[in-house]
């Protein structure tokens, strides 16, 4: 295997597009990375897109539009994960030296569903019983708060500290600060969540463009380094399980370190999946920035903010920048890409040097989550 | 949806009705033992297809719960939570009230006959 670093990024800013289509919403993302990277069309030897919702042949429709035709597309569907995996595929195909440039990116448009719940497959059992993202998500939150002492108004905060950070991200669907009275206020969705625990369903694109490493140089001066790309799938049980401490993220945050050859305390800026705000600190404690029960600390001494000594969502994180689904991974790999570069502007992290993307999700009854996908990635 | 009108609701294959009343019907492995539900047809464990019916526990353990306020059911909020039952599985379900919930409580599995199968959900036994 040989290194692979990212040459360009792009994505649009997240919302709602009800009048575009899926494949419309992708191709932008494309041609901003692709210019963003100096790369041609000619010099993409493979394409990959990640997609939960966009239907049969996503990426085909996708680059139909910009005439890139001809190579292999390859579609990934992994729920949250999709853009992650696909990316991850990508990386693999160029590690490989199979090829030298791969295109990679996510695209999902939840604003058809008109707003709710994401739908599941109710052929699990757990689903066909009403399981719902929100719910999974909130048990967690209610046992690590019976576990921990945690409060809601704690929980709340995490809310407070992504609309924060997503306020000077001109690419988050939200970019307005809340307080902590809002998020307790707001319509309850499932306890102890309400509506602004959650985050918002809409519709986004992300893109990369990767390269192998010795030929990076051709096309960008300042290639960002892949260290390690990572995915892993939830340990399935039939019985009981700690749902306080997310195993499938805890084993590939381990996987990833080891590959990378860094540690916790390397890690200068982390996007990792607050899809709901108990996520947030469940992760903190996953990825070792904390002990057991430390989580809150870190939040509420501004350790995680802007400015803290180990930012985390810079961006908004999902609660502000938004989680289309199959764009969230690259989404997230395009914000660590651009703060290690230092052009992040008003949520630039001084100095970043090594970053960590980290996208999770599915629910499937018996795992923590169907799908983990951590890169980290290094100037 | 299709999972709004199931959610509490069990088809008859999922049931175990005895003389000692009405039971979870999950699936033991006869080959390593281990138990599932639902019942499955191959053991995830050993990959034996020799899968006997096994009536699980009526009682349990509230592990976590949750009060649900949105969705496309009438009846809203309502309350689903995990509870580990007493042989070592943990079932999905719905309780029977949205206050005085708390984690480690006792709660019963209640099971009884509606229309083409059961309504299934777990009570508290205890005040919190
Ligand atoms: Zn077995």
């Amino acid at each position: 295997m040989r290194p692979v670093s990212i040459i360009g990024v792009g994505m649009i800013p997240f919302g709602k597009y009800p009048e575009k289509d899926t494949a419309d919403l992708a191709w932008p993302a494309i041609k901003q990375a692709m210019e963003d990277a100096g790369t041609d069309r000619d010099d993409i030897g493979i394409a990959y897109c990640g997609s939960v919702y966009g239907g049969m042949m996503i990426g085909q429709r996708t680059l139909t539009r910009l005439g890139m035709t001809g190579k292999p597309i390859i579609n990934v569907e992994n729920a949250c994960s999709s853009s992650s995996s696909a990316f991850h595929q990508a990386h693999m195909a160029v590690a490989s030296g199979a090829y030298d440039v791969a295109l990679v990116f996510g695209v999902d448009k939840l604003s058809q569903f008109g707003g709710g719940t994401i739908p599941l497959v109710d052929e699990d059992w757990e689903i066909s019983q009403g399981m719902l993202m929100p719910a999974l998500y909130a048990m967690r939150a209610c046992r690590y708060m019976h576990e921990t002492g945690l409060t809601t108004e704690q929980l709340a905060g995490v809310s407070v500290k992504a609309r924060a950070m997503g306020a000077h991200n001109p690419d988050a669907q939200f970019q307005k600060e809340i307080s902590l009275e809002e998020v307790m206020n707001a319509r309850p969705i499932a306890d102890p969540f309400t509506l602004l625990h959650c985050c918002p369903t809409g519709d986004g694109a992300a893109a990369a463009v990767i390269c192998a490493g010795d030929v990076a140089h051709k096309f960008e001066a300042a290639p960002i380094k892949i260290l390690a790309s990572d995915l892993c799938t939830g340990t399935y049980l039939t019985g009981y399980r700690d749902m306080t401490v997310p195993e499938i993220t805890v084993r590939g945050a381990s996987e990833a370190y080891e590959e990378a050859g860094v540690g916790p305390e390397d890690i200068d800026v982390a996007e990792i999946h607050d899809a709901f705000t108990i996520a947030e600190l469940l992760y903190y404690e996953a990825f070792g920035f904390c002990g057991r029960g430390e989580a809150i600390r870190l939040l509420e001494d501004g350790v995680t903010s802007i400015g803290g000594a180990k930012p985390v969502n810079p961006s908004g994180g999902l609660l502000s920048k938004g989680h289309p689904v199959g764009a969230t991974g690259i989404a997230q790999i395009t914000e660590i890409t651009r703060q290690l570069r230092g052009s992040c502007g008003a949520r630039q992290v001084e100095g970043a040097r090594t970053g960590l993307a980290h996208a999770t999700g599915g629910g499937a009854m018996g795992m923590d989550h169907g799908a983990c996908s951590i890169h980290i990635l290094q100037r | 949806m299709a999972m709004d009108q199931r959610a509490g609701h069990l088809e008859p294959g999922h049931v175990i009705a005895g003389d000692a009343g009405l039971h979870l019907k999950g699936g033991a492995c006869a080959s390593c033992g281990a138990l599932a539900f639902p019942k499955p047809a191959i053991c995830s464990g050993c990959l034996s297809e020799d899968i006997a019916d096994a009536p699980l526990a009526g009682g349990g353990v509230l592990y976590a719960y949750s009060v649900i306020h949105v969705g496309r059911r009438p009846d809203l909020p309502y309350a689903v939570g995990y509870v580990d039952l007493a042989d070592g599985v943990r079932v999905f379900t719905e309780l029977t009230r949205t206050d005085g919930l708390c984690p480690d409580m006792k709660v019963a599995i209640e099971i009884s006959p509606e229309a083409e199968g059961y309504r299934f959900n777990a009570a508290p036994v205890e005040a919190v």
